[in-house]
């Protein structure tokens, strides 16, 4: 059977681990290379680096991490961060990564999600969706967005999910219904599904599962539950109740909350397909 | 560790970095080749491959060394195909269209049908479901890391082991000194890299 994945996701910036790996084994705490590593050793079956450097001028130096952390560790790497044209996903890939992972730039350019997955298959296309629960706060910095993509926009749609599209590191409100977009994307050549909760994300409260729900029911791809872990039984609610294939985390692997080892064990003896 | 030596097929399709790190971690001493000469003089020949079958076909082709795959594999030397490696040893795919593999194993590879999720992407169990040169020193129903769309139809005298997703594919296949894996042994850690050994051993 299947198992379901347990993914630690490293945020890098110009190279270096933001929020370090808090372990004292660890050689060098900020470095990607060793923090993956680490991971692997520790049960992982995945690791995601999400790159958040600011300035262009870095993204050789994530390349080169990339490439370090391929050579090193033998498990799928996903990369995302900063990823805009389809050359962008060809030097990522080449340099090592199993999939990229698509956010802002696939709003702005949806036709890269099928350029990418023509070029390259769509089980490295992976389209990452930070959504927020619609709130009554009017805004007016939305994103411009492409034209194909005004059918999407929550009132065009006939029965929204009550979920909005962000992009830009959460901070961009898009007007796009999030359901619809998740439909769209994996239509469009997105081999899997990055959904995180804006509202979770950070808080430590549990991932949203209505959320997870709305989006495991409808479309047909992988989809990974990102926002929100605190508690082990966050993790088998995920996969349990919001039909989760895979669930990421960042802090609670970090920090030491938990051992990967022990929510894999966790989630096994609660009967869920586990690679232990 | 004893050194051997071993070819890895460069037909342009795939990122062969986690591959020949794989390989090297194990103990190989890798060569890329890309050509029909070196295909010949190679002693074991690795496969690998991910994208569609139509275009890994056409570049082998272009590069002019099929007859060269089809003669080692004939020639009783150690071959394995990874993932689409693997595919492209049986008769035909019918992915997007009809086309002609190596046909070196007998069987064809279909679609999964759309009750799973697909691509069938993650770590899923390897049944063993007979003695495998490759599986030595390992244990039943390990898990290894899986992505693709599509899958082998065999014979069962060539099935070494199998893999539940909906329907039961074959994970390995050997015949002679043929070999094939669909899933990735280079992303799929200690058991992956066991197989990997365990090849070069062959």
């Amino acid at each position: 059977m299947l198992a379901k994945r347990i993914i630690p996701c490293l945020d890098v910036n110009a190279g270096r681990v933001v929020k370090g790996v808090n372990f004292i084994n660890l050689t060098d705490a900020g470095d990607p290379v060793e923090s993956a590593k680490f991971y692997e050793s520790e049960g992982a079956d995945e690791i995601v680096f999400l790159d958040i450097t600011a300035s262009v001028d870095n993204r050789t130096t994530m390349l080169n991490v990339v490439r370090r952390t391929a050579e090193t560790i033998f498990l799928p790497l996903t990369v995302g961060g900063g990823i805009r044209t389809v050359d962008d996903i060809r030097r990522t890939l080449s340099n090592g990564a199993d999939k990229v992972s698509l956010n802002t730039a696939a709003v702005l350019n949806p036709e890269l999600i099928l350029a990418g997955a023509e070029e390259f298959g769509v089980q490295c296309i992976v389209v990452a969706i930070d959504a927020k629960k619609i709130d009554d706060n009017s805004k007016n910095n939305y994103a411009i967005i492409p034209v194909e993509l005004e059918s999407l926009k929550i009132q065009n749609v006939a029965s929204p999910s009550g979920y909005e599209v962000y992009i830009n590191g959460g901070r961009k409100p898009t007007g796009l219904d999030a359901i619809e977009w998740a439909k769209y994307v994996v239509a469009h050549g997105a081999g899997e599904i990055l959904l995180t909760s804006i509202d979770k994300d950070g808080t430590n409260s549990g991932y949203d599962i209505e959320l997870l729900k709305k989006t495991t029911k409808v479309v047909n791809v992988p989809v990974i539950a990102s926002g929100g872990a605190g508690t082990l039984e966050h993790f088998y609610e995920a996969i349990q109740g919001g039909g989760a294939d895979a669930v990421l985390a960042a802090s609670v692997f970090h920090f030491g909350k938990f051992k990967i080892k022990q929510v894999k064990n966790y989630l096994s003896e609660k009967g869920v397909a586990i690679r232990l | 560790m004893t050194t051997y030596k071993v070819a890895v097929v460069d037909y342009r399709t795939s990122n062969l970095l986690s591959i020949v790190k794989a390989l090297q971690k194990v103990g190989a001493e890798v060569e890329l080749t890309q050509s029909a000469e070196q295909i010949e003089k190679a002693d074991k020949l690795v496969l690998p491959g991910v994208g569609a079958f139509g275009a890994a076909m056409r570049n082998i082709e272009s590069l002019g060394i099929k007859e060269a795959l089809i003669n080692f594999g004939r020639s009783g030397k150690p071959l394995i195909g990874i993932c689409l490696g693997m595919q492209l040893l049986f008769n035909v795919s019918f992915e997007q269209g009809v086309y002609n593999g190596l046909a070196l194993v007998p069987g064809e590879v279909v679609a999964f049908n759309s009750s799973v999720k697909v691509p069938h992407m993650g770590w899923n169990q390897v049944e063993f479901q007979k003695k495998s040169r490759l599986f030595d020193g390992l244990q039943d129903k390990r898990y290894a890391y899986f992505v693709h769309s599509y899958y082998v139809r065999a014979d069962d005298d060539c099935i070494a082991g199998m893999t539940d997703y909906g329907v039961k594919f074959p994970a390995v296949v050997e015949q002679g000194n043929i070999f094939g894996i669909q899933f990735h042994p280079e992303k799929s850690q200690s058991f992956g890299l066991k197989i990997l050994e365990n090849f070069l051993g062959v």
